[in-house]
């Protein structure tokens, strides 16, 4: 530090030969030294000091200070220019001079001023080993290369790389400040003391002074020029010890030890008897984890379940279908991506050829039929032939049909469409086949044709060989079943919209309903002993006070206007009310006639052998329609609109209400077992109750086209049938089974046509023969049929 | 086609008389001869004057059709001989008169050699004769004649006739045909419902009559001495039209119950066997003697008419279906043998011909009487008599068919043997 003082001393002065002095004293010393570092380090001797190098970079400098010297001339102009530009600095222009050249140093090293100076050379070779040990000293590089901009920084961090224990001591000799020194670079001072006078910049040092400072002065390759200070600093011997030692990689501090013992402060000395802790270990290190627990349940879980699975990931195919379609290639490997790719179109085959085989050419009359096409029928591609490629002409259809191409692909939405593949036949419930439930009624077998109007009723005597028919045009008729002929007529007067034989196996009679009356027919058939019963049967019984305005059916005989004179007669009853429907009891004593019309006097109860009438109900609820007894207990069915009301007739109470839900009930017929009730209605629909099981429909089959005229069930056979306007008749099978927890099985069997519709009435009742499965149909079409299995 | 020139050896024989024979030698004939070519090979052969028509069997079967056909159907090999019997073939009936009734016929019995008996449904019984003249028209009963038939083994001039019909008794009558007048002998009463069927055994002793109370009554008729009518009950009533006295009878001989609906149908086969058919679909065979059902045969369907051969052999059954059953009772197998199926609608009588055990006439509600011969599934003639249901038909005299239906008209056709 004392040299650098002295150094310091003599820059002061102006004069530049002491400073030359100086450093040619330092070179010598740089010279000295530089033996000592070989004697030292022999590593450095390639990088250091090549000694052709010096001399190759004296011939250059030699040089160079030419150049030098010219530009240096320029240099006052360029001073004068400067001075031009800032008037602040106008006063320091007498100075000017003498730092120019060393501003030029800082400027550029690059173009190979005389500044190759030991100090430089010295501090790019430091800088160079720097890089080349460490790689990490990039600043020093960038602050000779970049120049001067940055330079007051890095000098400093050189500063207190180089010397950090030295930067308490010595001041600062810059006073500028952090600014970059190009702003005084030609300035002749470097800022002002502390009264303000100017601190002159050293005087430039040329080529040849270096040189010999180099060579006198022993320190010169120790020492470095500090920029900002404007100095030369000689490293001390610990300084140059701490440049190498960086150089090799090592603490720059000679008193680190990079190599210290570890010491392994948490090893315990009793091998971890003892914690560092006295802390008691925790209760929950001894009681099993609950949230451990949880995921484990979790686990498990996920395993039953089939979530995690521990087969083995499924092998991806290594081989893929090379000529497969885009499709199932696209099916396979987009799992549940909605992209669909568009179908390709087909590619071109052999036809499509320029010079395709003989066979795919059409021949010449071939191509006159297709030239006489429609344009919209011909084909799209005639294969053509060509000679060569050459020849072929632009395809004339090309933009047309790729316009419909992208059309199609537009117009046409590819989606993927759940379609879940369910045979509808497989949702059907399992209904044993017709042909396994034989035998039920299938063929027109007899058609019994007499009557001159609309069949309204038919109705078949409990031995099955007698069939009574009422009509409207005013007849009954009794028919021999098996071979169609007809065996009574009787004139009632009106339309005889409703006939009942009587259940009662010991007389034939019949109950006709025409208008307001009831009739109770001899029928004349059977043996002696039934036709005695029936006449007998039939004699009124004579009262002494009856009045007629009180009693609701006024009972006389009734003499028959019959054809022949078969036809005797029988009993009357007089109504108030037209009399629509009639039902006997299964025993044959009373009957029951509904009068629609008739409000509290619709369901009138009647005693054969009393000759009596009584009214059951004080008050109908709803306009009554059809009322039947039950074939086995005291029951008494009477339907209304859309209701069916069961009467306990023992107990006289309302035990059942069925609800149809249906517009209005046309017919009844009840199950020969009495669990059961059918009901047609005048919306096409036939309901099936099942008392047993609820008061609302058990099955509601909706088969006819047009309202039910009438229902029937077979005696013995599982078998019912409805008839309707639309001049068919459903026969289904009606299996009621015994076991109250099976629920009866309903399978339509057949469609009978063969009726006709005439003024939108069609069948109007159907009945069934007691014994075999016949059924018998009568039709608005005036006749009457037989159908047989 | 090969088949062109295929050709059968063909072995002719038959049991025709000596005259109609032709060599033993086989012919070849084409394959595809029909019978009518056949025919005309026979009547080649035999160089007959007048050329007569043959059917011809093979293995007891009528060739219809082509023969090539038959023996493809029958799996006969056409490189064997082929024996083919031949018969006289059974010309087309002629029709031969027909009598007007007042209304349906609804009975017929053409047993009687000269005579032909109707019932008809307004309860008068007609007697005609061959040439289809009514002969006598007598009223039986008000209601509807059922069945009626001749009591055989009678004198020459008075003839028993029974009728039966919906007002459930059994009349016999006798019918004189010298003075062309019908007397009522005896009236039979039990039934509690009108009577389907009547029928008179064999040796005329008994009468037996089926009805819709599900029973069969068998009766004793004693029709020359009716003082000797062995009845508890006897009520005397006076005749309308003669004098004489009309015995009334309503005590049975026997009643044989078992049947579940109307007995429909009934046929003596003997003076001891009796069958009946039902509506309850079974057929039954009786012993007359001990009143009980011998044997008992099923079919699908309601059974409304039935005839038993002359041997006993086949029982043919109609009923509510559109074939002729035919059923062996000698077989234990309770199985039809064969149907016969031409008929489009019920078939509402068979009779098999007295002559010829193959013959059997059936009527049908499809307005047609059919015959067949029961060696072929083909009826062999149809005949359209009718304009309506035909509900009876008949034998008479051996190769005349009665048959009466619903257009109230007695038609008869002459077979030509």
């Amino acid at each position: 530090m004392a040299k650098r003082s002295s150094s310091r001393e003599a820059t002061k002065a102006p004069a530049s030969q002491k400073k030359e002095d100086d450093e040619n004293y330092e070179v010598t010393e740089l010279g000295m030294s530089s033996d000592e570092e070989h004697e030292f380090d022999d590593q450095e001797v390639e990088v250091m000091v090549p000694p052709n190098d010096d001399e190759e970079d004296e011939d250059e400098a030699e040089e160079e200070q030419e150049d030098e010297e010219a530009e240096s001339d320029g240099h006052g102009g360029e001073d004068e220019s400067d001075g031009e530009i800032s008037d602040d600095v106008e006063f320091d222009e007498e100075e000017g001079d003498a730092d120019e050249e060393g501003e030029e140093d800082d400027d550029g090293d690059g173009e190979g001023d005389d500044a190759v100076d030991d100090e430089e050379f010295m501090e790019r070779m430091l800088q160079q080993s720097i890089d080349e040990d460490k790689g990490a000293a990039g600043n020093e590089e960038e602050e000779d290369e970049e120049g001067s901009d940055k330079g007051p920084a890095m000098e400093d961090a050189y500063d207190s790389q180089g010397s950090d224990s030295s930067d308490d001591e010595r001041p600062q000799r810059n006073t500028v400040g952090n600014v970059p020194l190009k702003w005084y670079k030609d300035e002749e001072h470097i800022g002002y003391d502390k009264d303000g006078k100017r601190i002159a910049k050293s005087e430039k040092r040329d080529a040849l002074d270096a040189f010999l400072a180099r060579t006198d002065n022993k320190k010169e390759w120790r020492t470095v020029r500090d920029e900002y200070n404007d100095e030369d600093v000689v490293l001390t011997k610990e300084e140059m010890e701490m440049v190498r030692r960086i150089r090799r990689g090592q603490f720059p501090d000679v008193n680190i030890n990079p190599f210290e013992e570890y010491v392994d402060w948490m090893k315990w000395e009793d091998g971890g008897k003892h914690p560092l802790s006295s802390a008691p270990e925790p209760k929950r290190r001894f009681i099993p984890s609950k949230s451990e627990a949880k995921k484990v349940v979790k686990l498990v879980r996920a395993l039953r379940r089939g979530w995690i699975k521990m087969d083995k990931p499924k092998e991806e195919p290594k081989t893929y279908l090379l000529w497969a379609d885009d499709n199932q290639i696209m099916e396979k490997n987009a799992n549940g991506l909605t992209y669909i790719p568009a179908p390709k179109p087909q590619l071109p085959g052999h036809d499509q050829s320029y010079n395709p085989s003989g066979e795919y050419l059409p021949t010449e009359e071939e191509q006159a039929a297709i030239t006489m096409l429609d344009e919209s029928e011909r084909p799209k591609f005639v294969p053509q032939d060509f000679d060569s490629m050459r020849q072929i002409p632009s395809y004339d259809k090309y933009v047309k049909e790729r316009f419909e191409r992208c059309l199609d692909l537009y117009l046409c939405p590819r989606t993927r469409k759940k379609r879940i593949n369910i045979d509808p036949e497989s949702l059907l419930p399992k209904l044993p086949k017709p042909k396994d439930l034989q035998p039920f009624p299938t063929t027109l077998c007899v058609q019994y044709e007499g009557h001159t109007g609309p069949v309204w009723s038919v109705s078949v005597d409990p031995s099955g060989q007698w069939l009574a028919t009422g009509s409207s045009d005013c007849t009954v008729r009794v028919w021999e079943v098996r071979t169609g002929r007809c065996q009574r007529v009787w004139r009632v007067g009106y339309a005889a919209k409703c006939v009942q034989w009587s259940p009662d196996p010991s007389v034939r009679l019949l109950a006709v309903a025409a208008d307001t009356r009831v009739l109770l027919l001899n029928a004349e058939v059977g043996g002696p002993d039934v036709r005695e019963a029936t006449a007998k049967a039939l004699t009124l019984i004579k009262r002494e006070s009856d009045k007629s305005s009180d009693a609701l059916a006024v009972w006389s005989s009734w003499e028959g206007e019959g054809a022949g004179a078969l036809s005797k007669g029988g009993l009357q009853l007089q109504q108030k009310h037209v009399v629509r429907q009639l039902a006997w009891h299964h025993r044959g004593d009373y009957f029951t006639s509904v009068a629609p019309m008739g409000g509290p006097f619709a369901v009138l109860v009647h005693q054969l052998s009393k000759q009596a009438t009584q009214n059951p109900f004080r008050k109908n609820k709803g306009r009554v329609l059809r009322a039947i007894f039950h074939p086995s207990k005291p029951f008494f069915f009477v339907a209304t609109q859309q209701h069916v009301r069961v009467y306990n007739l023992a107990k006289q109470t309302l035990a059942k209400k069925l609800t149809a839900s249906v517009s209005k009930i046309s017919s009844m017929a009840i199950h020969p077992q009495g669990d059961n009730l059918i009901v047609g209605s005048n919306d096409n629909k036939l309901t099936w109750f099942d008392m047993d099981l609820s008061t609302r429909p058990y099955k509601t089959i909706s088969s006819h086209a047009h309202s039910i005229e009438g229902v029937a069930f077979h005696r013995s056979y599982p078998l019912f049938a409805s008839c309707a306007d639309d001049a068919t008749v459903h026969v289904f099978h009606g299996m009621v089974y015994s076991d109250l927890l099976q629920n009866p099985l309903i399978v339509p069997v057949k469609i009978l046509r063969g009726h006709a519709v005439e003024d939108h009435l069609g069948v109007l009742d159907c009945t069934f023969h007691p014994t075999l499965p016949w059924l018998f149909t009568a039709g608005a079409d005036q006749t009457v049929r037989l159908f047989c299995n | 086609m090969s088949n062109e020139d295929a050709q059968v050896l063909s072995r002719f024989v038959t049991r025709m008389p000596e005259e109609y024979r032709v060599t033993d030698t086989p012919i070849a004939v084409p394959s595809r001869i029909t019978r009518y070519g056949l025919s005309e090979v026979v009547n080649h052969l035999l160089a007959l004057e007048k050329p007569r028509p043959f059917d011809f069997l093979v293995d007891g079967e009528l060739i219809r059709g082509s023969l090539e056909k038959f023996m493809l159907s029958k799996n006969v090999s056409a490189e064997s001989v082929v024996t083919l019997e031949y018969i006289p073939a059974v010309a087309p009936p002629t029709h031969v008169s027909a009598g007007e009734s007042k209304d349906w016929l609804s009975a017929v019995d053409g047993s009687h050699p000269n005579f032909i008996l109707t019932g008809a449904c307004d309860g008068c019984a007609r007697i005609w004769n061959t040439q289809g003249d009514c002969v006598v028209d007598f009223p039986v009963q008000p209601e509807a004649l059922t069945s009626v038939s001749w009591v055989p083994g009678t004198s020459t001039q008075k003839h028993g006739v029974v009728t039966a019909g919906k007002d459930s008794t059994a009349k016999l009558w006798e019918f004189d045909s010298d003075q062309n007048s019908c007397k009522l002998l005896a009236s039979f009463t039990g039934h509690t419902d009108s009577i389907e069927a009547i029928a008179v055994a064999g040796d005329g002793e008994l009468m037996g009559t089926a009805s819709w109370d599900s029973t069969v009554r068998l009766w004793k008729l004693n029709v020359d001495d009716s003082e000797t009518v062995p009845t508890e009950k006897k009520q005397r009533t006076t005749g309308g039209a003669s004098d004489a006295n009309v015995t009334t009878t309503s005590s049975a001989e026997a009643i044989l119950e078992g049947h579940t609906g109307c007995v429909s149908a009934l046929s003596w086969h003997s003076a001891e066997e009796i069958f009946s058919a039902s509506w309850d679909r079974s057929v039954r065979k009786w012993d007359a003697n001990k009143a009980t059902a011998v044997q008992v045969f099923s079919v699908p369907k309601a059974i409304h008419c039935m005839s038993v051969g002359a041997q006993g052999a086949l029982v043919a059954l109609g009923g509510a279906e559109r074939s002729v059953r035919l059923w062996d009772p000698r077989l234990s197998a309770s199985t039809t043998t064969t149907t016969l199926t031409s008929h489009t609608a019920w078939v509402s009588a068979v009779e098999w011909c007295p002559s010829n055990s193959y013959h059997l006439v059936s009527a049908s509600f499809d307005n047609s009487v059919k015959l067949w011969d029961i060696r072929s599934q083909v009826p062999l003639h149809t005949l359209a008599a009718h304009a309506d249901k035909v509900l009876c038909v008949d034998w008479h005299a051996g190769n005349f068919i009665a048959s009466g239906g619903a257009d109230c008209k007695l038609s008869i056709h002459k077979l030509q043997h």
